[in-house]
């Protein structure tokens, strides 16, 4: 990989760009693309290198840099060695942490005291290793107390492994800010570990960060723990002393509760893509007076072929079923099963509709493999084809209406694009999807609905807002026409990219004037 | 929503509920339990010898016998804790055919350096001992050293039974054939019996191990690759706790040997004192009685209680449980040590009251008395040591345990040294003062150790 040099901006980015395709990743690669004018690196953050073997996009030559870093690599399931130890004169300093980290009581305290630590850990040049963090007597001690306090009746084993399990990526994530390259901008796609670490390094060189949310990473974390098999719930019994037998997922949560709020404490600009994920955001502590809402734009021009073609296809109009189709990533989080199940229901009343499902299988197999058996079960093989990846004009020049039954939506650029080729969405009610469907100031409210809203997990009101939709089509060029009228209003490009291009000019000339003495030395 | 976050599945799936290692060591067996036997056959050997005409016409071939006894047991002792551990490493994988290759490599090496210093000194003795003598002497320490090791390894797999057998039957062809060849062909052939006794032995012991070992084995992973000095050095503390210790146990008699004004020169080579020799080995007899209570009781207790403290963590119990768990081992092991210092404790009384007569009817004179019941003192001393020494082998202390043995080592030899100038009555001083410093420590090493055995036991889980 390259090393860079000074970059004007530095993305932090966890899991996504450019190696992982999807919502987030085409964003950023639309910033790089569109920012000829400054340079950039990309610090990514991965689980293991097997995510890394394949880069996904082509890295525009703006980049000065690709840095990864992995949170979990094999070497490190060896026995403790001793590392370097903390020097008895720091000694009182570190058990007094200690004890401030026991009194912390709030989500918001707890983030605050890792900045301090942090700092802390700055300014006394990383006084001791992991090795002898975990073996200190003293934290120990501190582990037991929380333990005492908090889950006194849970499984103290499945504690001790959640609070190692915790702490190691934590310390990577801290170790790594001397990893990270100086950048004039700090800018992350999501809270999380990038988000610390994004964090971390502005205040360590004193940089402005912002933060980009397209999802709400701590409520996604959150579903994802809340039915994750591999975390040990204790069986529930009727008659119980104590309710701790979610002690674990409590603790997973809070954890990234306070990653979120440590992102939030140290960003300097927060930004949403819409309304909804703004007030989860402030819901989750993010302060009032950063928040900013900026959405997805879309380049109309890049679309206008397939919107021809389509209509072509539709005005001809072979004889041919009307088609439904989903475009995105075949996973958990899609929940296409519920799709499925909408198909079944759509299917027993409208016999010649199909579902074409456009978009990468690879990336959950397992859960690949559950849908197709689903939908075989259902007899639906026919009906529902799973068409893998396809380029996005191409799958909506071949669709009548979008079909979405995500859990969790950031913006969803498909949905744009959609509007783009006049195609009527029929949507979760999740993210943005309300705004973008309905819309959100009055005059935007006007321009009428572009498609159908749903419960999650609910094959019923998706099959009956489908069919509805299936039945009249005029209905379906009423709403695919308001669809087009938003996106033409609202979410074009051009707009859209001129408010970061504000942003980032804004955060890089405040510090022109001033080079920090610190960096110079860094970068040496 | 892109591919924001990773899957924290892949992090848990390497739950390591069962990292937990056990440190099965027969320790207090190991390491005395070849040393009783040796001195067991000594006495009797001494006993046989008076019977058949007097010490005094053997006196070459017990003197021999002693030596070889001696220095067979310390040349070994590295290797056995070792080899004994790696073998418990190996039947905690479910994997025993694993140690098979660690184990003929121990028995090369021992055997190698056993021939080679054997060779060495017996044909470095002056002219006028036979041939047949010299070989069969060399030949009786090779297998003597084998011996050793196959009883480290039999031992731990507890076929007391079987064991017995091997000894007994190994212990009559010495016997019959040393009473065979000496009628029959001299004096000098006498060694012949013992050697080819202990070679019958060591074959019994090694049918022993090898049914043992096949019948649950698992050969689909005996190709396993593993480096012989890698896993020695790994436990080299363990491997100089055994030497420590054995050379700890036999010093005073050591120092006594080559330094006392009144040792004595037999055959022209080896220097004996046999009035110090003769009423330490039959003191440290004492020892029996204890060692069985221990082996029978206490260690089976102590086993129980420590697995039971480690089916509580993986039995996901919370902290509370686990400390109350803990407790009640240490309270069994404090009730237990009670019990058996009660017992051994009047039986060591018992023998001191009774010494003067009893040394009358075992040929002792009267400063001897005073040495015996000194050294039955010191066993006493020496079984709570064993004790303590088995805890800390259970707790995977083998440092604390090293530095014990190298206290008794070194207490015994330096204060034994300085006995022989102190005069007669202070014999036995150093045994007993080493036994009872290395004893004390290892006692304060594990009040601590338990205290923080969960902090212990949790901290020092790997990584991931």
């Amino acid at each position: 990989m390259l090393k860079s040099p000074h970059a004007d901006i530095c993305l932090v980015l966890e899991g996504t760009y450019p190696y992982v395709r999807g919502g987030v990743s085409s964003w950023v690669h639309q910033i790089l693309e569109e920012f000829q004018e400054f340079t950039f690196t990309i610090f990514f953050i991965g689980g293991d290198r097997k995510a890394t073997e394949v880069m996904r996009y082509e890295v525009p030559k703006n980049v000065l840099g690709v840095h990864e870093f992995f949170l979990f690599e094999e070497g490190d399931q060896g026995q403790l060695k001793t590392g370097k130890k903390l020097p008895t004169a720091l000694k009182s300093e570190f058990h007094q942490l200690l004890r401030e980290l026991r009194d912390c009581a709030t989500i918001d305290e707890c983030a605050c005291f890792f900045l301090k630590f942090a700092r802390w850990m700055d300014e006394k040049n990383d006084p001791f290793d992991l090795e002898w963090l975990l073996s200190d007597p003293m934290v120990w001690k501190a582990m037991v107390e929380k333990y005492d306090d908090f889950c006194p009746y849970g499984s103290f084993i499945d504690y001790f492994w959640t609070f190692r399990f915790i702490l190691i990526p934590l310390w990577k994530i801290l170790k790594a800010r001397h990893l990270i390259p100086v950048a004039g901008v700090y800018h992350s796609a999501c809270t999380g570990y990038a988000g610390v670490l994004a964090a971390l390094s502005a205040k360590r060189y004193s940089r402005p960060y912002i933060l980009t949310e397209h999802g709400i990473y701590t409520k996604e974390r959150i579903i994802e723990i809340i039915d994750a098999p591999w975390i040990y719930e204790s069986p529930k019994r009727y008659f119980n002393i104590h309710s701790q037998s979610r002690f674990l997922k409590e603790m997973w949560i809070d954890f990234f509760k306070i990653l979120g709020a440590v992102s939030y404490q140290g960003a300097n600009e927060i930004i949403s893509l819409s309304e909804g994920s703004h007030i989860a955001q402030q819901s989750f502590g993010a302060p009032k007076e950063k928040l900013k809402i900026i959405p997805n734009g879309i380049n109309l021009e890049k679309f206008e072929a397939a919107r021809i073609q389509r209509q072509k296809r539709r005005f001809e109009n072979r004889g041919e079923g009307p088609v439904v189709s989903f475009i995105g990533r075949i996973v958990s989080i899609k929940d296409i099963k519920t799709l499925i199940r909408a198909a079944y229901l759509v299917n027993q009343k409208i016999s010649d509709v199909t579902f074409q499902l456009f978009g990468p299988t690879e990336e959950e197999p397992e859960y690949f493999h559950q849908c197709v058996e689903l939908a075989k079960m259902t007899g639906l093989e026919n009906v529902i084809h799973f068409r893998g990846m396809t380029p996005i004009a191409e799958a909506l020049s071949q669709s009548d209406i979008m079909v979405m039954t995500s859990i969790s939506e950031g913006l969803p650029l498909v949905i744009l694009e959609a509007f783009a080729c006049e195609v009527p969405v029929v949507a979760t009610d999740v993210g943005a999807s309300r705004e973008l469907i309905l819309g959100n100031s009055p005059e935007n409210k006007e321009l009428g609905s572009a498609g159908f809203l749903t419960g999650i997990s609910s094959p019923i009101e998706t099959a009956q807002a489908l069919i509805n939709l299936l039945r009249s089509r005029s209905l379906q060029e009423r709403m695919g026409d308001s669809g087009r009228k938003r996106v033409e209003a609202y979410y074009q490009e051009k707009l859209i990219m001129d408010q970061y291009r504000h942003l980032y000019r804004g955060c890089l000339e405040s510090q022109i004037k001033e080079i920090n003495p610190k960096e110079m030395k860094e970068q040496s | 929503m892109a591919g924001i976050g990773f899957r924290l599945r892949k992090i848990m799936k390497a739950g390591t509920f069962s990292a937990v290692t056990r440190a099965y060591l027969y320790a207090a067996l190991i390491s005395s339990g070849p040393l009783v036997m040796a001195i067991i056959c000594l006495s009797a050997l001494a006993a046989i010898l008076s019977l058949l005409g007097g010490l005094e016409k053997f006196k070459v071939i017990y003197a021999t016998t002693t030596y070889i006894y001696a220095f067979s047991l310390i040349i070994t002792s590295p290797f056995q804790l070792i080899l004994s551990r790696f073998f418990a490493d190996c039947d905690f994988e479910k994997n025993r055919r694993k140690s098979l290759r660690f184990f003929t490599t121990s028995l090369a090496c021992v055997g190698c350096a056993a021939l080679f210093l054997a060779s060495w000194f017996f044909f470095s003795l002056p002219e006028g001992i036979s041939l047949i003598y010299r070989m069969s002497a060399i030949f009786f320490f090779v297998t003597l050293c084998w011996v050793w090791l196959m009883t480290a390894l039999v031992t731990a797999l507890k076929h007391y039974n079987q064991v017995l057998f091997a000894f007994a039957s190994g212990y009559l062809t010495t016997l019959l054939l040393s009473f065979l060849f000496v009628t029959l062909y001299g004096k000098d052939w006498s060694l012949a019996g013992f050697a080819i006794g202990h070679a019958v032995l060591f074959l019994l012991l090694l049918r022993i191990f090898f049914c043992e070992v096949d019948s649950r084995g698992d050969s689909s992973s005996q190709g396993e690759k593993y480096s012989y000095r890698k896993i020695f050095w790994k436990y080299i503390d363990l491997g100089l706790s055994g030497l420590f210790y054995s050379i700890g146990i036999w010093s005073d008699k050591i120092v006594f040997w080559f330094l006392s004004p009144d040792r004595e020169l037999v055959g022209q080579t080896f220097w004996v004192m046999p009035l110090y020799d003769q009423a330490v080995f039959y003191g440290f007899l004492s020892i029996i009685p204890g060692m069985a209570i221990f082996l029978l009781r206490t260690e089976t207790e102590f086993a129980q209680h420590y697995e039971e403290y480690f089916r509580s963590l993986i039995g996901r119990k919370t902290l509370t449980e686990i400390i109350k768990i803990k407790s009640r081992l240490i309270d069994s092991m404090n009730r237990e040590i009670f019990v058996l210092v009660k017992i051994q404790g009047v039986f060591s009384l018992i023998l001191c009251l009774l010494a003067p007569s009893l040394t009358t009817v075992l040929g002792l004179g009267a400063l001897q008395t005073g040495i015996f019941q000194v050294v039955i003192l010191g066993s006493l001393l020496l079984m709570l040591l064993l004790v303590f020494l088995t805890v800390l082998f259970y707790l995977d202390k083998r440092r604390d345990a090293m530095v014990c043995c190298l206290i008794l080592f070194l207490v015994n030899s330096s204060v034994s040294w300085g006995t022989l100038y102190m005069g007669e009555a202070w014999y036995g001083l150093g045994f007993v003062l080493a036994t009872f410093s290395a004893a004390t420590y290892a006692a304060i090493k594990v009040n601590v150790h338990l205290q923080n055995m969960e902090y212990d036991t949790f901290v020092k889980q790997p990584l991931v």
